[in-house]
């Protein structure tokens, strides 16, 4: 039923995605400087048709299958004290990647282990560094900080480097290539916001003066985040074709500011029911203040993310993915039904907690699964005939750009 | 050797570009071979050939491959799922689900077996409950015991100094305690700890906590017990020994290191169990944890102050009676000594007093 609803969206949306350029497009503040290639190109232009073939991802991964996975993952983790976690993430960006087809061929990936262990073993010294420098001295923690401004951006771009660079789809692996002062340009939004609320407090400054910056930073946070959005789908590329992305200024606002309506009414709703469940709790157990002053928080929060984080992530795909393109035609339709995400956040949550976790691994890949199966490929030739080159010569080399670099790390956990 | 060569069909890639291209396989002891098959496309369909078409009908392949198995890069093969096999050259296999040539190429190691295998995996999940278990009992506290040593004792007095200038500054108000009662006090702990503590660096001063005179004692890792004026002056001489002998059990064994090392194997532990399913699940449940090894780590120092009573010829109730002016005090505050013990750092009051009988009545009563 919410497949035909999508189908009959689809139509009407594509023209209006790609339609000349969005009012709002041209007044984004400070846009970035543009490299020549992600210029639009012919294809692109076919704006006023709506694309004749739609390819939807499909996951086929189950959660029985990710279960044992997980077991195995977890067992070897914990037992080599943790070293194997890098071969457990590779194993399960794989098991994810090998389970999501594009019209019947899997996605794959070829990260190395050992640079998965690399990138690991850096972010907790940067960590650690950066957790304690400001108790050794006030100098160690500007020297960090200043080595954070120095490696963060472009360690966040060797990630999504590593990502993308060992992500295949029929022989062919997507990439990602930014010069470093794009890179720096686009992260200086978020290291800005993360000085004023890290330094700003340590430091000491005035409240009224960080007050002020706090609420300009929210203000621009929306903004920041579009911007990030578009260092990551601007220079990404699937073997010769580049991606590109519009970004939607005011749309992402909205998105905010339908969040912050959503996470009232949520707040409102969890502060309703934890009412009612501590006021059950008072009447049955007699439990001390205390404790229910801890917990009620937490509860609140619980129940505001569970109904908030699906109307979000819901909201903010469509937008990313509806404003991206690949060269040669092709464009993206995302719906993620946010009320089904609700309904098995709800359920199978509930599930994953009675079990005291061991559900989880079938609650991510029911997740996955509607995240994965929310996106459709649009394209005006099949996919089946749009030949694509790998883009640097010819076989492993293409893996060069991703591993020969010393920033090109998995860092995230 | 040529019964045991298996072949099926597959889809091939080159590497070079993304068109599929379907192969006829066959699996050899050592090697895998394969040709494009059907050998040249149809031009069955009556439409104008397309790009595509004519691309592929220039006889791009130059026919049989073949690699030694040794050179294969084999993806661990999964049920109901395609297998890729990395070939030397760049290009990639992928041999079709449920086909047994891919559990023959990549279902070898240990991890596909118990990945393919509901009884071996429930073994792991067993084996997997019983290494959480047991780091929670023993794990962590051997961890501690075998990692305490390496950081260097320079650190607990740094990081004490440390906490010592700051709360100075912060909260604490010199105390109003006679220098006479002061000075007594500490004569006689200097002289129990030299024979208790040995090698121990105790020192013991005296301080308000506040604008109030604080019923409290407290112990920083550089070896200060900081002892408030409320609690000097409602405890008897030995009574005040006991205590310190607890503050300096804390001392003795490291305790507040020994917590950053349990607290970083603990957040280790349940972020590698828990962690893929939400960092806040497993930050909670790694400091409930921590705060129950905080309740042990006072356990250990209430042996420490019951020891200093045996050693010293104290009277066997001392600390029955220190621990119970402490619940009188709590009651008066207002404090509930019943409160939820799992969110406690200090185990409750009443067990403290139980234990503490208890260690009085088993003490030589000759002596």
């Amino acid at each position: 039923m919410i497949d035909n609803k999508i189908e009959l969206e689809l139509v009407p949306m594509a023209p209006a995605g790609a339609a000349p350029k969005p009012p709002a497009a041209p007044a984004a503040p400070g846009a970035l400087p543009v490299p020549p290639a992600a210029a639009p190109a012919g294809p692109m232009a076919t704006g006023l048709l709506a694309k004749l073939h739609e390819q939807r991802l499909e996951f086929t991964g189950t959660g029985a299958e990710y279960f044992r996975v997980w077991i195995v993952n977890t067992l070897l983790t914990l037992a080599t004290l943790g070293v194997y976690s890098a071969w457990a993430k590779r194993r399960k960006a794989r098991w994810f990647a090998r389970h999501t087809l594009l019209a019947g061929d899997s996605f794959d990936f070829h990260g190395d282990p050992r640079r998965i262990l690399a990138g690991r073993v850096l972010a907790l010294a940067l960590l650690v560094c950066y957790g304690h420098a400001f108790e050794w001295s006030k100098g160690a923690g500007i020297a960090m900080l200043i080595v954070l401004y120095a490696c963060g951006p472009m360690l966040f771009a060797g990630a999504q480097r590593f990502k993308l660079g060992n992500t295949s789809w029929r022989g062919v692996r997507f990439g990602f290539q930014a010069s470093a002062p794009t890179t720096y340009l686009s992260c200086l939004p978020l290291l800005v916001a993360w000085t004023f609320v890290s330094v700003g407090a340590g430091l000491g400054l005035h409240p009224v003066l960080l007050g002020v910056a706090g609420l300009a930073l929210s203000l621009l946070f929306p903004l920041a985040h579009g911007w990030l959005k578009r260092f990551q789908h601007r220079h990404a590329r699937y073997g010769t074709l580049q991606f590109d992305f519009e970004l939607p200024v005011r749309a992402f606002y909205g998105l905010y500011l339908r969040l912050i309506g959503v996470g009232l009414l949520a707040g409102l709703a969890a502060g309703v029911i934890t009412a009612i469940g501590a006021g059950a709790l008072k009447a049955a157990a007699s439990g001390p203040a205390s404790q229910l002053a801890i917990f009620a928080p937490l509860a609140t929060m619980g129940v505001a993310w569970v109904i908030g984080w699906p109307v979000y992530i819901a909201r903010l795909q469509k937008l990313i993915w509806d404003n991206t393109r690949l060269s040669g035609g092709i464009e993206f339709a995302y719906e993620l039904p946010a009320l089904r995400l609700f309904k098995t956040l709800m359920g199978h949550g509930l599930l994953t907690v009675l079990t005291l976790g061991l559900y989880w691994p079938f609650l991510a890949v029911r997740i996955a699964r509607l995240r994965v199966e929310g996106m459709t490929v649009l394209s005006d030739e099949p996919l089946d005939t749009l030949v694509v080159k790998s883009g640097r010569g010819h076989g492993r080399g293409a893996a060069g750009d991703g591993v020969a670099d010393a920033f090109g790390l998995d860092i995230g956990w | 050797m040529r019964s045991r060569s298996q072949t099926g069909t597959g889809r091939w890639f080159d590497g070079a570009e993304n068109r599929p291209q379907e192969v006829r396989v066959r699996l050899s002891r050592n090697h895998l071979e394969f040709m494009p098959w059907p050998p040249r496309p149809q031009a069955a369909t009556a439409s104008p050939p397309s790009e595509a078409e004519l691309a592929a009908s220039q006889p791009s392949l130059p026919g049989l491959r073949r690699y030694a198995r040794s050179k294969l890069q084999v993806g661990e093969w999964w049920r109901d799922s395609a297998t890729p096999v990395g070939l030397p050259d760049g290009g990639t296999l992928w041999i079709p689900a449920g086909h047994a040539m891919g559990r023959q190429l990549g279902g070898q190691s240990l991890g596909a077996q118990m990945i393919g295998s509901w009884v071996l995996s429930l073994c792991g999940l067993i084996l997997l409950i019983l290494l959480v278990a047991w780091f929670d009992r023993q794990g962590a506290g051997l961890l501690a015991r075998a990692a305490l040593p390496l950081v260097p004792t320079k650190l607990d007095q740094a990081v004490g100094n440390e906490v010592e200038e700051q709360i100075e500054h912060e909260w604490l108000k010199p105390s109003q305690l006679p220098e006479r009662r002061q000075k007594e006090i500490v004569d006689r702990f200097d002289d129990i700890a030299s024979r208790v503590f040995p090698g121990v660096p105790l020192d013991v001063r005296f301080a308000r906590q506040g604008d109030r005179a604080g019923f409290n004692a407290m112990a920083l890792p550089n070896g200060t017990i900081i002892v408030f004026d409320g609690l000097a002056e409602a405890l008897t001489d030995d009574e005040l020994m006991a205590v310190l002998g607890h503050e300096a059990g804390h001392v003795k064994h490291r305790h507040a290191m020994r917590q950053v090392v349990q607290g970083i194997g603990l957040l280790s532990v349940a972020g590698v169990v828990l962690g893929d399913f939400s960092t806040v699940a497993a930050g909670s449940m790694a400091s409930l944890q921590a705060l129950r090894y905080s309740r042990n780590a006072e356990r250990e120092s209430d042996a420490e102050a019951q020891r200093l009573i045996l050693r010293e010829h104290l009277p066997n109730e001392t600390l029955v009676g220190a621990w119970s002016k402490l619940r009188e005090e709590m009651r008066r505050e207002g404090r509930s000594d019943r409160g939820a013990e799992w969110l406690s750092t200090h185990p409750p009051i009443a067990e403290r007093i139980e234990s503490a009988r208890q260690a009085a009545q088993n003490a030589d009563p000759v002596r």
